[in-house]
């Protein structure tokens, strides 16, 4: 496995993540999360 | 240097022109965020007095009084009744306006009462010569116990006296201005013996609100001093009542209006606007005017854009070192970004409209105008309000319905509202609307694809009020209410405002969405770009395999393509797609659009997204733009997989379908069940199947 491909599933763990954390996660109060509603 | 800040809380009615003295005062140093644990915005800002002084301003949700009806108006009362709480206020700016100074000095008495420093912002003030409005100011200043800034925020006339009372706060008198213990002296005369250490207004509040009060044990203080709640009612009627007493006393004598030199035209402007004929032909010119733009106005940065990205992609491609990196880079991360920036001009325009319409008074008028259709489906005059608002986002749309009494109103309220067509829909519809309608002008100037939006959105209008209809005879719930609209002043908008908003909203559009955008093309980039061994590893051989035994004369370039069209074919997302292919081919679509449907339950503009990513790992040529890509896109037989039925037939199915998780989870949080969003996500989806489905079969 060369290194191109090394971050390619470093960058597909944390995309995963991202999306399990934000629909999936428990939520923490925000101290500032802007207009994000989270549905767009 | 010591440095000293002051914490600022500017509190208002409505309408009065808070938000813009708190830009005036705070420029672009604001934070927005929400308070703990509800979704009120809660704005900060910073504002530099002096050298060595800083304000920290907190912007809070407009109220009437400190008579708490909604969750907005709690959050003001917790803050101002907290004395530990982060943000107390050193000071408390009170903004009124100065056409309904009688109505704005309730709440401003009522805070003075709580014995805080409290500086009283009457704005607005360039309008006093047009209304013909005197203001004593000294004699105000003495009566209401406190310092007057006559400003106008949208002039930007006085916001520095506001700086330097705010500086010099410590001068300010804290003595209320009315004895609230006259309403019930004997009561009032009980609870100060019980807590001789408290403050008698702040007493009443906590036994008359539903709020936290930290220092007191609150049933305590209600156990022994409760009263029944009609007998709590009439208390604080009389309390309003004698505040107005005083209100009125004060301004008999320091405000002088005088009709005669008022120069109006509200009024003209009122009758026409809320016309029962005309106020509707205007409304409706004023939405064509709206889509027409949307259309018109941002196709060249967003073909701009578009160019930008393909580039970018190509590029990346070419100069970066080859490998699989280099293409989630080039096919799935710049692709699914530039499927998102694409819409911001359009984002922007929309918001843009909606903020000078806001601004401008004008909305108001609209729900006005529209209460009188709501009422007889059902909803509340207020549902307007979720029902507008829902074309930016419905997750605040719907708890904007808080502010509805009546429940079965406000779950009716709450079950339409994601009809309205919110922004994340706008660049699923764009982007197939310029594939499917011609831009051409019919009658010289109404352009055909703005047209096609409009109506679009409005079917998503007439879609919830047709909801409303059958929700009201279905909901058997017995209740009553009543309706009440502020009709603020006709105003200019101010060019800062709007700029702010538009910025603010698109930004969230952006980041927002962005993330999710970018995370979902990332695993789509990866499923499409990996497969089985046996088919999806040997796509090379097994395509060589078919044209050589096929003993056909082949291009090189195009046996390329068809090794990439047989490799996404038997990818991970290939074989996910082909599996829900039975269920969405009678409504036109083939796997690919399957695959963006199904992903669009993150955020309905992940479609395009996914789009773009799924064709730019299918497509061996970098240099075509997201929307070519989509038009070059054929069926084995031939034909345009986006051709106009199933264009309609998406168009229709993103109208009705309840597609966004966040607002399901919203549903169940207003409604506190899961009943009402499983309801709603098999009502809305199914419809949408079964529209999409007979339009496809019709027009096929």
């Amino acid at each position: 496995m060369n290194i191109q491909e090394i971050l390619v599933y470093v960058v597909l763990v944390i995309a995963v993540a991202f999306l399990y954390q934000k629909f999936f996660g428990k939520k923490k109060p925000k101290k500032d999360c802007g207009d994000d509603c989270g549905c767009h | 240097m010591t440095h000293k800040t002051i914490k600022v809380a500017l509190i208002g009615n409505p309408n009065t022109g808070k938000t813009s003295v708190f830009n005036q005062l705070t420029g672009l140093r604001q934070q927005v965020g929400n308070y703990p644990g509800i979704t009120v915005e809660k704005k900060i800002g910073s504002c530099k007095l002096s050298e060595n002084v800083k304000a920290t301003i907190l912007d809070l949700p407009g109220t009437y009084s400190l008579n708490a009806s909604s969750i907005d108006e709690n959050v003001v009362i917790e803050l101002l009744m907290n004395k530990n709480d982060e943000y107390f206020p050193d000071v408390a700016v009170v903004v009124t306006e100065v056409e309904n100074l009688k109505r704005n000095l309730l709440l401003f008495t009522q805070i003075k009462d709580l014995e805080i420093p409290t500086i009283l912002v009457i704005n607005m003030s360039d309008r006093m010569a047009k209304k013909g409005i005197d203001l004593d100011i000294p004699f105000l200043e003495k009566e209401l116990k406190t310092k007057i800034a006559l400003v106008s925020s949208r002039k930007n006339i006085g916001i520095d006296s506001i700086k330097n009372l705010i500086l010099n706060y410590e001068s300010l008198s804290t003595e209320p201005c009315l004895n609230a213990s006259v309403i019930d002296v004997d009561y009032f005369d009980k609870l100060r013996r019980a807590f001789p250490n408290q403050l008698l207004y702040k007493l009443w509040l906590v036994i008359t609100q539903d709020v936290n009060f930290l220092n007191l044990d609150r049933n305590e203080v209600q156990s022994n001093f409760t009263k029944s709640k009609t007998e709590l009612k009439r208390l604080q009627q009389k309390e309003t009542i004698k505040r107005y007493q005083f209100i009125n006393d004060t301004l008999k004598i320091g405000q002088k209006i005088d009709v005669s030199k008022a120069t109006d035209i509200r009024a003209k402007l009122d009758r026409v606007l809320t016309h029962k004929f005309f106020g509707y032909v205007i409304f409706f010119g004023i939405l064509m005017l709206i889509f027409q733009s949307i259309f018109n106005w941002s196709s060249v940065p967003m073909d701009f854009i578009d160019e930008t990205f393909t580039s970018l992609a190509s590029y990346a491609k070419s100069h970066l070192p080859a490998g699989e990196f280099t293409n989630l880079i080039a096919e799935g991360i710049i692709p699914g970004i530039g499927g998102i920036v694409i819409f911001v001009p359009q984002i922007a325009f929309l918001f843009l409209f909606i903020s000078v319409l806001e601004e401008s008074g004008y909305m108001s008028r609209v729900v006005f105008l529209m209460d009188k259709i709501m009422r007889r489906y059902g909803l509340s005059g207020k549902s307007v309000v979720p029902l507008i608002s829902g074309t930016a986002c419905a997750i605040p749309a719907i708890m904007s319905a808080r502010n509805i009494e009546n429940w079965k109103e406000r779950l009716i309220t709450i079950l339409v509202t994601p009809f309205t067509t919110c922004s994340a829909r706008l660049p699923v519809y764009a982007i197939l609307i310029s594939l499917i309608i011609p831009d051409e002008k019919i009658l010289g100037f109404f352009n055909l694809q703005g047209l096609t939006l409009m109506v679009l959105y409005l079917l998503g209008f007439f879609m919830a009020i047709v909801s409303a209809i059958i929700l009201n005879k279905v909901l058997q719930f017995k209740s009553k209410s009543y309706f009440v609209v502020e009709m603020p002043s006709y105003k200019i908008p101010m060019f800062k405002n709007v700029g702010i908003n538009v910025l603010e909203k698109t930004k969230a559009f952006v980041f927002g969405a962005g993330k999710i955008i970018l995370a979902i093309s990332i695993i789509l980039w990866f499923l499409g770009s990996h497969g089985p061994k046996e088919t999806f590893g040997n796509a090379q051989q097994i395509v060589e395999n078919e044209v050589y035994s096929s003993k056909l004369k082949i291009n090189p370039s195009v046996i390329e393509d068809n090794v990439a069209a047989y490799k996404l074919e038997n990818s991970y997302i290939g074989i996910i797609g082909r599996s829900i292919e039975p269920v969405i081919k009678p409504l036109g679509y083939d796997w690919k659009i399957g695959i963006a449907v199904v992903t669009s339950f993150a955020a309905r503009e992940v479609f395009v997204g996914t789009l773009a990513t799924i064709y730019s790992v299918g497509n061996s040529d970098d240099e075509t733009t997201i929307k070519n890509k989509m038009a070059a896109e054929i069926k084995p037989d031939g034909t345009k997989i986006f051709n106009f039925a199933t264009g309609v037939s998406l168009l229709l199915f993103y109208a009705f379908a309840m597609q966004c998780i966040s607002t399901l989870a919203i549903v169940k949080k207003e409604t506190n069940s899961w009943k009402w969003p499983i309801i709603q996500l098999i009502f809305m989806s199914g419809f949408a199947y079964l529209v999409a489905l007979s339009a496809y079969q019709i027009l096929k």
